[in-house]
């Protein structure tokens, strides 16, 4: 009984000692911060704060929203410097992928939006409106540097702040060695000779072509495959009007279903990994880095991702042949990450030097520091000697010959709130459970086409 | 007298949780069934219009929400049985003096303590197809008993109610724990004195005495089963495909969609479901009760 007391005081004394170091360290923190880092406990939102030193000048706070897939380290050194140079703190709340599209409208439509709101342009159009809720930046010094004004325009202003010209192109990302390994000299130009190397990396028991159950994965497939089976800018533009003005069902072309048949295909002829239907992201790009896996469909932003994760992997991109596009087009990415500034700001003058800031290579430089890309500001560096060649190697080649389209989500990005929800679920589904072919797959997402244009009033649907 | 005792709690002293109660239950609640009836949604979020009945016939026409219903009950009633059972055993073998009793109550107790989401990823990588549980069972020779448990439709509801169990079953056992010890032990002395075997005294004098208990777990587990969602959303995401989307995972993707009338009405015959069964299961074990 006595050596209970005393075990209980000890615990006791343990736990004052661990509150004092815990009240001692937040006084320490507060002390080198001022601000205070708040950091809620919640599951979903993360807020972080980036502030080092307090140099002289009045301090000015400012609030974003990001999401966790794009809260990047260059983003973050871009708010450290500025807080440690110029006293403005940007309050960054990192956001769930999957949760960011609702609170970010919700929190428009309230007016309770952060100052800052970091999204992928144009998409951010498909889903708010920026003449309602976005200040208008026509006006700024470094609007006459930027590369790619379309990423931002809408009626003919343009609303946002754009970090990279495009985010590249899609094709199939592949292990160099272990092509090599099995004497893979040359990449295949016909479907059939992509189905032979398939067909040998299986044979020498490697998993041919990784797809996780991250959905967002493998529907790049067919995003890419339906533009591609389309050809043309034009074709892609004549198909996204008459989908979403109802003149049309994605059946009546049957070019979108092949896409979908061939990505089954795939499954079928056993060279995806059998576990897609759980196996994470993460995972493969570990598999796929370790040469246990030798290709996954991605785009280039990806590639450069896995280089930074896994800097020793031999790792490089092409455009894989397919059986619906005889000219060999390839897919681009004519998106880019970007800050929208809300409207209801009471700090535009602050936004506005942290923009004029960025725009500068000081600032500018650091966004490619650690992923190279293509700026979208004139006279920053975006580290493309770090860039893997084949990038712009390929990425002119098939621009200047103007064989290059859009991804698909970009012309029907209207319905983009459906992609995650429902499209890319089938994609998965489809070779799960083998009840639907590409057809099938095409049809019952008309279904969800139908009901979500309705609800949203659109168009020709009512 | 009476006059007195009123005196001591006046009703004026109900008002602070009424009121509160009213403002964040009561009216969400009715304004959730009055916008269950209109078209509101992302682009009216300050307009919806009265469209009758049509997002109630929306969801009765959609096969994804009619399994969602089905996989809601067969998820309710399968963990409520599972972590009633389970509870009830382990609080009979803890109830009595075995050695470290203490230690095992708090190891069965622990997991309803853990984040659901460290839950999730811990059990997301224990039945991930190279995950700790297939090892295992590739090292005790049963290779042919490996699964993408998660992955693959006929296992991974199952999988989601087992870990549900694994969870709740430690919580039940405590709440059993206090009702078996509140059982006095005359009855059990008298019974042994008039011969009663073991399963006799469980039977006459442990199973009606520890009602009151059941209907406690029996109402949490159901209420409960019915409103899940973290373990769903963290697990499985109601996939693969929609197999394991039950009502609630359902309503949050159509909100997700934007579809706020329909998900709000997809949120009342939730709650109509839950208020209906557990309202039910508690009368019939209330019913049953006896005064100890």
């Amino acid at each position: 009984m006595r050596n209970k007391k005393w075990i209980a005081l000890l615990l006791a004394g343990v736990m004052t000692l661990s509150l004092t170091a815990c009240g001692a360290k937040g006084e320490e923190t507060e002390q080198t911060q001022e601000t205070p880092a708040e950091e809620t406990e919640s599951e979903n939102a993360e807020v972080q704060e980036a502030a080092v030193e307090e140099p002289s000048g009045e301090k000015i706070e400012l609030t974003g929203m990001v999401q966790q897939s794009r809260w990047y380290s260059g983003l973050q050194k871009m708010v450290d410097q500025l807080a440690e140079k110029e006293n403005i703190h940007i309050e960054f709340e990192v956001i769930p992928d999957d949760q960011y599209d609702n609170l970010m409208k919700m929190r428009l439509n309230s007016h309770e939006a952060p100052d800052l709101v970091v999204y992928q342009f144009a998409d951010l159009f498909a889903g708010v409106n920026p003449e309602e809720f976005f200040v208008s930046l026509d006006d700024e010094a470094w609007m006459s540097k930027v590369q790619a004004p379309e990423l931002t325009e809408y009626n003919g202003k343009h609303y946002g702040y754009c970090f990279e010209a495009s985010n590249g192109f899609q094709g199939l990302i592949y292990n160099k060695d272990v092509f090599e390994a099995n004497n893979i000299t040359e990449l295949p130009k016909t479907l059939d000779e992509f189905y032979a190397v398939c067909d040998q990396l299986k044979e020498a028991g490697v998993v041919p072509i990784a797809i996780p159950s991250d959905t967002w994965v493998p529907q790049i497939w067919m995003t890419s495959g339906m533009s591609r089976a389309l050809g043309t800018v034009e074709a892609c533009e004549d198909f996204a009007d008459k989908i979403l003005t109802n003149q049309a069902k994605f059946n009546d072309y049957p070019e979108m279903a092949a896409v979908v048949d061939e990505y089954l295909d795939l499954f079928e002829k056993g060279y995806v990994n059998e576990d897609f239907m759980t196996v994470s992201y993460d995972e493969i790009l570990g598999r796929l880095a370790s040469g246990e896996i030798a290709m996954i469909y991605g785009a280039t932003e990806i590639l450069t991702s896995i280089e930074e994760s896994y800097p020793d992997a031999n790792l490089t991109i092409f455009n894989p042949p397919v059986g619906y596009d005889d000219r060999d087009v390839l897919a681009y990415l004519p998106t880019a990450m970007g800050i929208a500034v809300n409207k209801d700001t009471e700090n535009l003058d602050a936004i506005k030097k942290v923009f004029d800031l960025w725009s500068t290579p000081e600032y500018g430089d650091l966004y490619f520091q650690s992923r190279p890309g293509f700026p979208n500001i004139e006279g920053i560096n975006g580290n493309e000697e770090a860039m893997n060649p084949d990038i712009p190697k390929i990425y002119n080649e098939y621009m200047s010959e103007g064989r290059a389209v859009a991804q698909m989500n970009q012309y029907i990005d209207t319905l983009q709130p459906l992609f995650g929800n429902t499209l890319w679920v089938y994609f998965l589904e489809a070779p799960s459970k083998g009840n639907m072919d590409g057809a099938g797959v095409m049809e019952r997402f008309q279904g969800d086409v139908d009901k979500f244009m309705k609800e949203k009033g659109a168009e020709g649907w009512n | 007298m009476k006059g007195k005792k009123k005196s001591i709690y006046p009703l004026y002293a109900l008002a602070p949780a009424l009121l509160v109660y009213t403002v964040f239950s009561v009216v969400p609640v009715l304004i959730s069934l009055l916008l269950s009836f209109t078209d509101w949604n992302m682009n009216r979020l300050f307009t919806p219009e009265f469209v009758g009945a049509a997002n109630y016939a929306e969801l009765l026409k959609d096969p994804v929400f009619l399994r969602s219903i089905g996989n809601t009950f067969l998820f309710a009633f399968a963990t409520c049985i599972l972590k009633t059972g389970v509870g009830f055993i382990l609080a009979l073998a803890l109830v009595k003096k075995v050695p470290a009793r203490g230690i095992l109550r708090t190891i069965y107790y622990a997991p309803c303590v853990i984040s659901i989401t460290v839950v999730g990823v811990l059990f997301k990588s224990i039945l991930a197809n190279r995950g700790l549980f297939n090892n295992v069972l590739a090292g005790i020779g049963l290779e042919g008993l490996t699964h993408d448990w998660l992955g693959s439709y006929a296992t991974a509801m199952g999988s989601v109610i087992f870990v549900e169990t694994w969870m709740w079953a430690g919580f039940n056992m405590f709440i059993f724990i206090s009702g078996l010890q509140a059982i006095s032990s005359d009855y059990y002395e008298s019974a042994t004195l008039d011969g009663a075997s073991g399963f006799e005294k469980f039977r006459h004098i442990t199973l009606p005495l520890i009602v009151p208990s059941m209907t406690v777990v029996v109402t949490l587990s159901i209420a409960g089963g019915l409103k899940v969602f973290d373990i769903i959303y963290v697990l499985t995401n109601g996939g693969p495909g929609f197999d394991t989307q039950v009502l609630a995972t359902y309503t949050y993707q159509s909100f997700s969609l934007g579809f706020l009338g329909e998900s709000t009405a997809g949120s009342v015959i939730l709650a109509v479901i839950v208020v209906m069964i557990s309202f039910a299961m508690n009368r019939y074990f209330t019913k049953r009760e006896v005064e100890m």
